[in-house]
Formats: structure tokens, sequence, C-alpha cells
């Protein structure tokens, strides 16, 4: 960590690459599920925001999480730790209750997701809440 | 004494640094508030990573660290306010300052803000150098250097990776970047291809311009204005506010190394 901050790879915004985007959808496979929606969304920015913008930097720090999981599973070569970090995120967005029944994915999406997406990783159906954050590779 | 004397940059760039620090300390004291890190970067995942680093991850000192960033972000903007560039409050402002921002990434395992992080970094240890009591002209002037020698390589290394890629000078990597949800680009930001493809050329140009601030002071200047612009256009398109705070603190050094060079 510290050579990272030390040695900074300076590399923004280098290449245009598919857009990893972390979805959840809500219901099982006997009540029905609800389509996949996305479960980041950038916050509403106004002038104030050019200098102070804490709801723009959480959101910016969870979407690096999803990008950094994007990575390894495109890599194929998951690391727990940062799925269950995604997986809470997940969590977050969805908050579920005790028994209601949840799944979350990511894909890989062009310019438009409703268009063209690839599924990186989905996990398995999740019930309430810290669920076992089992899935599988697509 | 010029402006471009050391004391003078050190001073400037302690008042930016500070200001850069307490945005940072009320951002991330917000953070913990929401409770965001503490729900989704559990102590539970991230035990087995932090090892030994364990024992530093305790909720109460994690709780205090924005009052702690507070604390030495007011003292580093009373160092600059002091006639002496060398002196004990600034230095070990700094050295805190540094401390806090690897405490917060080892906490949630990663830079909160990406490169911005890396470059408040860069002018923190720098300007710990360089207001180090004892510390000597020589090494105060190194310090201050290797932030401009970073800040020029931040730009280069950038703009060395575009250059060799079609898609930014035609704009179509610049309308893809400002597509991407996750930036939340207003709508009113202009998505044409002409200005999509002026807009990539230039920030191009730009970029593998950066050695032209050392030939003269006038230059430096010009290019120190430019490159805060830049920064205020990714602020206010990309909601990218720690760029802005960070890159701005890190300029005056550019001056400096301009006088040394130029």
């Amino acid at each position: 960590m510290l050579l990272r901050l030390l040695f900074p790879s300076w590399a923004f915004f280098d290449r245009v690459t598919d857009i990893p985007t972390l979805e959840i959808r809500r219901g099982s496979t006997e009540d029905g599920r609800a389509p996949w929606t996305s479960a980041l969304s950038a916050p509403a920015r106004s002038l104030r925001h050019v200098v102070y913008n804490p709801e723009g930097t959480a959101h910016l720090l969870l979407q690096s999480a999803v990008d950094r999981f994007a990575v390894d599973a495109e890599q194929g070569r998951i690391d727990p730790v940062t799925r269950d970090i995604v997986a809470a995120i997940a969590e977050r967005a969805v908050a579920p209750g005790p028994s209601s029944r949840w799944q979350w994915r990511v894909v890989a999406a062009g310019d438009d997701v409703d268009t063209w997406h690839r599924v990186l990783y989905e996990s398995v159906e999740q019930v309430g809440a810290s669920a076992s954050r089992q899935g599988a590779a697509s | 004494m010029t402006v471009y004397a050391l004391p003078e940059i050190v001073r400037l760039m302690q008042l930016l640094a500070a200001l850069a620090c307490l945005v940072t300390a009320f951002e991330l004291r917000s953070l913990l508030r929401s409770r965001i890190i503490e729900s989704v970067w559990t102590e539970g995942a991230l035990e087995p990573w932090w090892g030994w680093r364990r024992t530093l991850m305790t909720p109460v000192l994690i709780r205090w660290l924005p009052a702690l960033q507070l604390t030495f972000a007011a003292m580093l903007l009373g160092a600059a306010t002091l006639p002496a560039r060398a002196n004990v409050i600034g230095a070990c402002a700094s050295l805190g300052l540094l401390g806090i921002l690897w405490l917060t990434a080892v906490r949630v395992r990663g830079t909160v803000n990406g490169g911005s992080d890396g470059m408040l970094f860069t002018v923190l240890l720098g300007l710990t150098i360089a207001s180090w009591p004892g510390a000597s002209p020589r090494v105060a002037a190194g310090g201050v250097l290797y932030v401009a020698a970073q800040l020029l390589l931040s730009y280069l290394r950038a703009g060395a990776v575009k250059f060799r890629q079609g898609e930014w000078w035609n704009g179509v990597a610049l309308g893809a970047f400002i597509a991407i949800p996750a930036y939340g680009v207003p709508a009113w930001v202009p998505r044409s291809s002409a200005v999509l493809r002026v807009a990539g050329c230039s920030i191009v140009l730009f970029e593998l311009a950066a050695p032209v601030a050392l030939l003269n002071e006038r230059s430096c200047l010009i290019y120190i204005a430019v490159a805060w612009c830049f920064h205020l256009a990714t602020a206010v398109v990309f909601g990218l506010n720690r760029f802005l705070l960070a890159w701005t603190a890190a300029l005056p050094s550019l001056l400096f190394a301009a006088h040394r060079l130029g």
C-alpha cells in the first residue's frame, strides 16, 4: 500500500474498455425475479461539488472496488476478499429483509448496458442480509 | 526575495496542501458517518489482508482519523504563515498527514480516490523533506523538485499513452469516458464529435507539452494556468474534485523547478 502511494501509476483515462457495472435483482426462481438493475448510480452534482464532493467520492470509492473485481474476474482469478467487498456493496443497495431473496452480478457493458453486456460473475441466490456469498463465474 | 524562492514556494504548497487535506478530512468524516466503510470493508473480510497492521485498525483510531487530519491540516496552515521554511510544526503536520493518508488507504485496502491520493501523498512527502528542521537548502530543494518531477511524470505518462491511441485524436475515447455512468457527467456537457475531437487533441497536446513548463518562468506560469483550468474542467465534468485540489497543491513546485532550471 505504501509503495502504491509512493509510486503512483499516473494511469488516467488511458484506454476505453468495457464498463464494469454491478447489478442486483430481487426475487427467486419460484416467486419470480425482478429485472437486473444497476446497484450504483452517480449522485447529482452542483457547483459546490467542484471543491467538496463527499457523495461523489463515496460513489467512486465503491465503483473502484467493482472495477477491481471486474479485472480479477476477467483474468479468472477472483480474490475472495474483493468478492466479499463487492457483495457487501450489492447488499447495501438491496437492503434485504430477513427472508428476501436476491442476487448480484458484475457485467462488462458497452456504452449502453441495455443493448450489450458480458456477464463476468453472477452470485448464487442470496437470502436475507450477509448471506452466503458463493457464486460462479459465467 | 522572489516568489520563486524556496521558502515562498514551500509556504504556498503548505497552504494549498492544507486546504486539500481539510476537504479530504471532511469527506472522510462523511464516509465514516454514512457507515459505508464499516459495512462494505468489514473487519472480518479484511483482517487476513491487514496482517501486522491489524493492531492499527482499531475502530477508535479510525473514528478519530478525520479529527486528527483536521488538526494536522490546521497545523500545516499555521506553518504556512511562519517565516522559517524549516520548522517543527510544518514537518510534524505533513508527516502526520502522510500517516493518515496511509492508514486510510490500509483501512479500505486501496486509495480512497485513486491518483489524487497518490499526488497528495507526493506533495506531503516533498513538504516533509522541505520543512524538516535541520534540512539543508539543497535537501529541501530536493523535496520540492521531487514533487515537480512526479507532477511532470503524471502529465507525460498520461499523454504518452494517449498519443499512441487514435481514439484520443478523433474524440472517441473522450466521448466514451463521458458516457461512463459512474462519472455522472452533467447533461449540459457538449457531446458533438467536433467538440470531442478538439477537446481530445487538446488534452493529449497539453499533457505532452509538460516539459515546456521548465523552459522559463513565463512559459511555466502559462502552463500552470492551463493545467489549473484543465483540472477545474475535470472536476466540473467528471466530479473529480480531489484531483483539482491535489494537483493545485503540487503545481507551485513547477515554478521552483523552472526557476532553478530555466
